[in-house]
């Protein structure tokens, strides 16, 4: 099938007359190829948590598209993204979580990386007992380093190597978001938990950015948090969400988590919620914020991870325990009701005349702008850097 | 002299051993054994191969004697 451009110029129209991205862009393995390179690939793109590497040495393989990635903190304690493939036989280094001890020794010949990539060994390479050989330059042969930046514990790879610096790319939601910008304190194995749904992740992107449906999905949530209580959040070619006005924790009578430090009292009952494209669902309150990383298993599988952190290290204590599985429970048993929802939508992009949806211009504003972002990645000239 | 091959074989069988456990610091530990046995018989090859392995998995490992191992592969010209 591919791509039908005629349909994607009826996504960049303005929302009023748009309609939305086509079925292909959910059910056409083409598109999601395509989509893989022009989306993924040339921007800035989640695909884990430093979390998921506490300790210097520990080193988690990950599949991102099919990649093949290595993501490790050295001993200096610099999480690294590398492609997790040996530079002689193309051999998967590393299949399982694992601390590295001493250095990474690729299972086949046995070559050896160390932490920082580089090739430290090659034994029998220049026949048995002899392990080096003039056409084997250790220097030229290290580990393929992934471009990559932690930010506030995600860990964002750029594969194409060529998009903006992160910062100049994720301006807008820093600048909107800087009062957050301080340390998050992970709450450790009762603060994280996945969700696997039977849908293309943009359907979670398009879900998360909106409030229209909350007083359908989420009735308990929409018994304090009402519609008219929040407002829609855009930013064109970044990010889009919604906030709401009446954020008000009740976890328990007796306890509460303490703030981030020195917020504005906006925040108070302010709480906001991006989608920050193209794979990363974040929200922030005054106690607490979450990060929710959509793998793109397959075209119609996805896996949410997700990750709560807190102000202080107090509240990732012990002493807290009970309140963060309160909050965790709080927030699985929402996203759970949502899960019917971007299944339901996979299932109907195979109605085949399905055109793309019509927008309601008052309230999927959000959703239309993550639409148009896609469509501008896929129908961007495939050799030009990406700006932001 | 006839105290070597006894030596060789138990060796031999610890290696296997150690590989079916996995124990990275046990094999590089083993392997120099291997070539100290080598060396005293004035085998640089076999000296040379067994010391490679050993030293491969005292990389792995994080083992102490790594350093000293790379030097002597050095010293035998097989090594960078």
């Amino acid at each position: 099938m591919g791509i039908d451009l005629a349909a994607l110029n009826g996504v960049l129209k303005p929302v009023s007359q748009a309609t939305g991205l086509p079925n292909e862009f959910y059910v056409d393995q083409s598109v999601h190829e395509l989509e893989r390179e022009k989306v993924f690939f040339k921007n800035w793109a989640a695909v884990g948590f430093a979390k998921d590497v506490p300790e210097n040495g520990d080193a988690t393989p990950l599949q991102f598209l099919g990649l093949p990635l290595l993501l490790l903190r050295d001993r200096d304690g610099i999480v690294r993204v590398f492609q997790n493939t040996c530079r002689h036989r193309g051999m998967i280094l590393v299949d399982k979580p694992t601390r590295i001890a001493g250095a990474i020794r690729c299972p086949y010949h046995s070559w050896c990386y160390d932490l920082k990539g580089d090739l430290k060994s090659t034994p029998h390479v220049g026949g048995p007992g002899q392990n080096i050989h003039d056409d084997i330059v250790r220097e030229d042969l290290g580990l393929i380093e992934i471009r990559s930046h932690i930010w506030q514990d995600v860990v964002f790879v750029n594969i194409s190597g060529d998009a903006a610096p992160f910062e100049t790319y994720a301006a807008s939601m820093l600048e909107r978001w800087q009062d957050f910008e301080q340390p998050c304190y992970f709450g450790g194995p009762d603060s994280q938990f996945d969700l696997k749904v039977k849908s293309n992740w943009k359907l979670a992107v398009e879900n998360f950015s909106e409030s229209y449906h909350l007083p359908w999905i989420h009735p308990g949530l929409n018994a304090y948090s009402k519609l008219e209580d929040h407002y829609h959040i855009m930013e064109m070619g970044s990010y889009s969400g919604q906030g709401t006005m009446v954020y008000n924790p009740s976890l328990s009578q007796e306890k509460s988590f303490s703030n981030f430090a020195n917020l504005p009292a906006k925040w108070d009952k302010q709480a906001e919620y991006l989608s920050f494209f193209p794979n990363v669902l974040l929200g922030v309150h005054r106690d607490h914020r979450y990060a929710i990383i959509l793998v793109p298993d397959s075209i119609d599988t996805t896996t949410e991870r997700v990750a709560i952190y807190y102000a202080s290290p107090d509240m990732a204590g012990a002493d807290y325990a009970d309140l963060r599985r309160r909050n965790t429970a709080l927030w699985k048993a929402i996203f759970e009701e949502d899960i019917f929802v971007v299944e339901g939508m996979q299932s109907g992009r195979h109605g085949a005349y399905f055109d793309g949806g019509k927008f309601s211009p008052a309230m999927d504003e959000p959703t239309w702008l993550f639409h148009h972002w896609v469509a501008t990645q896929m129908s961007r000239d495939p050799t030009e850097t990406v700006e932001k | 002299m006839a105290r070597e091959p006894r030596e060789r074989e138990d060796l031999e069988r610890e290696i296997i051993t150690a590989h079916a456990m996995g124990d990275t610091h046990l094999l590089a530990e083993l392997y120099r054994r291997g070539a100290d046995l080598m060396r005293a018989q004035a085998d640089v090859d076999a000296e040379a191969f067994l010391l490679t392995q050993a030293y491969v998995y005292a990389l792995e490992a994080g083992h102490c004697g790594a350093a000293a191992m790379h030097r002597r592969l050095k010293t035998l010209g097989r090594e960078a």
